[in-house]
């Protein structure tokens, strides 16, 4: 290669690149605006596969830990870089929800097992600590395959509140040693109730917020089980969420039925609730009653999403259900 | 040389990573079924995105109409649409299908009755002009698990139907299959049932990872004769294929509307 044309051929190559990395589009919406990188994780399928990717937590060390379905390893222990540093678990069919829960220094985590009809305490490397079981005495259920929990949320006193999503919807609330205290919620009030969480934003008043992702719709309750509001959010048939300073995150699995329809993206709302972003979705607008227009699907980089962990710099990870066995993606947030 | 050259073009595309593609507009229709005139919106609120759509049945490429206000259509055919973006991959066209009904009975039967979860309000909700959407128990969709379902329909004045199509619903999750065979008889005045008309499914239906369908539809090619009154015999399915989890038991049929063109 003469020297000239080397040169002009590299001027060309710096440019593209240039241009290249100018031309990724970010995605989403107003201060929350992302690049998404499904290349983040380093896991081989080989070693460590996955069927569905269901939910993702931290631990103290910034480690994140995952639930998938297959049973050659129903938890994946990543490091920030999408490395894989441990595996364990065969026992979980139904591996779905996850909790991570600080006890006084000591970590715990809940998995939340529809297919053994029972959520389990362990700790970060797997022993089992605790089961917590369908409640028989309440009336509401006549048998244990009737309990099909999906997610589970934790208290600052220990008590813990069981979603049963794929079972009846109703919130079941135990107190630390697995006692049943309450049952709330159920088929009328609340379809498909997949996630549940702790809505610490007000501190005095702390509240669960309960998904009714067949409704499209965020549900309050107090924390003694009655229902103080709805957030509509039409279009939204959102998994769990997740709530992160003052904002609330969410993966929606799809806008549109079926629910193998692949029209999934993730949203966030801000502490008035207000969708503020919806990446892969529409711009989220508010029509002057107040109401949410509909939310759909623009950018097909999701499939099914299915939960989203968010780190301390605002970078999410989004697992997903029904996705040709994909790992997480990372969404870099643009700054 | 000259290869280098085109390499070292192609090496922009590569450290663009992953380009997406786009999800199909958002498409709302005031009424699939209609008498006069039907309206369709078309919904993409992305920056920098460009709708373009098509009425006549092609695909849209890029030198397809560009949308801008609502699509009002008045005559019986495919709306398709797609999403248009420099940054992204061009995704699939949403796309609906219109019906401008031509005639509707004057009045209607129907044996036996649907199951009484899925009862709507019996032979009336096949010609009610209302489309039946995911939401199984909304009254617009009759449900069976019968034998032939049986529809008769009577006009005051004789009509001659070109096709008469029925809207159907397929959920191989939820059992439902679509009809097997669909047979129309005619008659005039005082004169004897004559066959105008039959459908029968394909042999050997794929039903294995195909997505549910809402908007499925059978159409009876019918023989132009004057007729006032109709008899529609639906055989369902029948017991589910090999390999479906209810293997041999029998499939749920369900049923929406009739359309007369």
């Amino acid at each position: 290669m003469r020297r000239r044309d080397f040169l002009q051929n590299t001027a060309l190559l710096g440019a593209g690149v240039l241009a290249g990395f100018k031309g990724e589009p970010e995605i989403g919406h107003g201060n929350f605006r992302y690049r998404i990188n499904p290349r983040w994780c380093k896991a081989d399928p080989a070693t460590h596969p996955v069927t569905n990717c269901h939910e993702m937590v931290f631990d103290k060390q910034g480690r994140i830990f995952m639930t998938t379905d297959n049973i050659r390893n129903n938890i994946l222990v990543f490091n920030k870089d999408g490395k894989v540093l441990d595996a364990w678990g065969k026992e979980y069919p139904g591996a779905h929800g996850l909790s991570y829960h600080n006890e006084n220094g000591v970590e715990m985590l809940y998995i939340a097992d529809f297919e053994r009809h029972q959520v389990i305490k362990t700790t970060l490397t797997g022993e089992v600590v605790r089961t917590f079981e369908w409640p028989a005495d309440s009336g509401k259920y006549k048998k244990q395959s009737e309990f099909k929990p999906t997610e589970t949320a934790i208290a600052p006193n220990g008590d813990v509140y069981v979603a049963d999503g794929y079972g009846k919807d109703y919130i079941v609330h135990y107190n630390h040693d697995g006692q049943v205290k309450n049952v709330f919620g159920g088929p009328d009030l609340l379809k498909n109730a997949h996630g549940v969480a702790l809505d610490t934003r007000n501190p005095l008043k702390p509240a669960l917020l309960v998904s009714s992702r067949a409704e499209n719709k965020l549900k309050r309750f107090s924390l003694e089980g009655a229902l103080l509001d709805t957030i509509a959010l039409p279009g939204a048939y959102i998994c769990r969420p997740v709530v992160q300073g003052m904002e609330v995150y969410f993966a929606v699995l799809i806008s549109q039925l079926p629910w193998d329809s692949g029209s999934g993206f993730v949203c966030i709302l801000d502490k008035n609730n207000r969708v503020v972003s919806a990446p892969c979705a529409n711009a989220p607008r508010y029509n002057t009653d107040g109401t949410l227009k509909p939310l759909y699907q623009t950018i097909r980089a999701f499939k099914h999403p299915h939960d989203v962990l968010v780190d301390p710099d605002g970078n999410l990870f989004v697992a997903q259900w029904n996705s040709n066995g994909v790992y997480p993606y990372r969404m870099e947030r643009v700054k | 040389m000259k290869h280098l050259f085109f390499i070292l073009l192609l090496l922009p595309a590569l450290a663009w990573g992953q380009r997406f593609q786009l999800a199909a507009p958002h498409l709302t229709v005031d009424s699939v079924f209609f008498r006069k005139q039907a309206q369709v919106e078309l919904a993409f609120d992305l920056d920098g995105s460009t709708i373009r759509y098509t009425t006549d049945g092609t695909y849209p490429n890029d030198s397809a109409a560009v949308y801008k206000k609502a699509i009002e259509v008045t005559n019986s055919g495919t709306v398709r649409a797609k999403a248009m973006h420099p940054d992204f991959l061009p995704g699939n066209a949403a796309e609906k299908t219109l019906f401008k009904i031509n005639f509707l009975p004057d009045s209607m039967g129907l044996q036996p009755a649907p199951d009484s979860l899925y009862k709507g309000k019996g032979a009336a909700t096949l010609f009610d002009l209302r489309k039946g959407d995911a939401d199984l128990k909304s009254g617009r969709w009759l449900g069976f698990r019968t034998d032939t379902v049986v529809v008769e329909t009577r006009c005051k004045k004789p009509v001659s139907l070109k096709t008469l199509q029925l809207s159907t619903l397929f959920d191989a999750g939820a059992w439902i299959f679509p009809p097997k065979r669909i047979e129309v008889y005619g008659a005039s005045g005082k004169g004897n049932w004559q066959t105008v008309g039959v459908w029968n499914a394909r042999e050997g239906f794929r039903w294995k990872d195909l997505p549910s369908k809402y908007d499925q539809f059978q159409k009876v090619i019918i023989r132009p004769l004057p007729v006032d009154r109709l008899q529609i015999r639906i055989v369902p399915f029948g017991p589910l294929p090999e390999g479906h989890p209810g293997a041999g038991q029998a499939a749920w049929l369900f049923l929406d509307e009739i359309i007369f063109m």
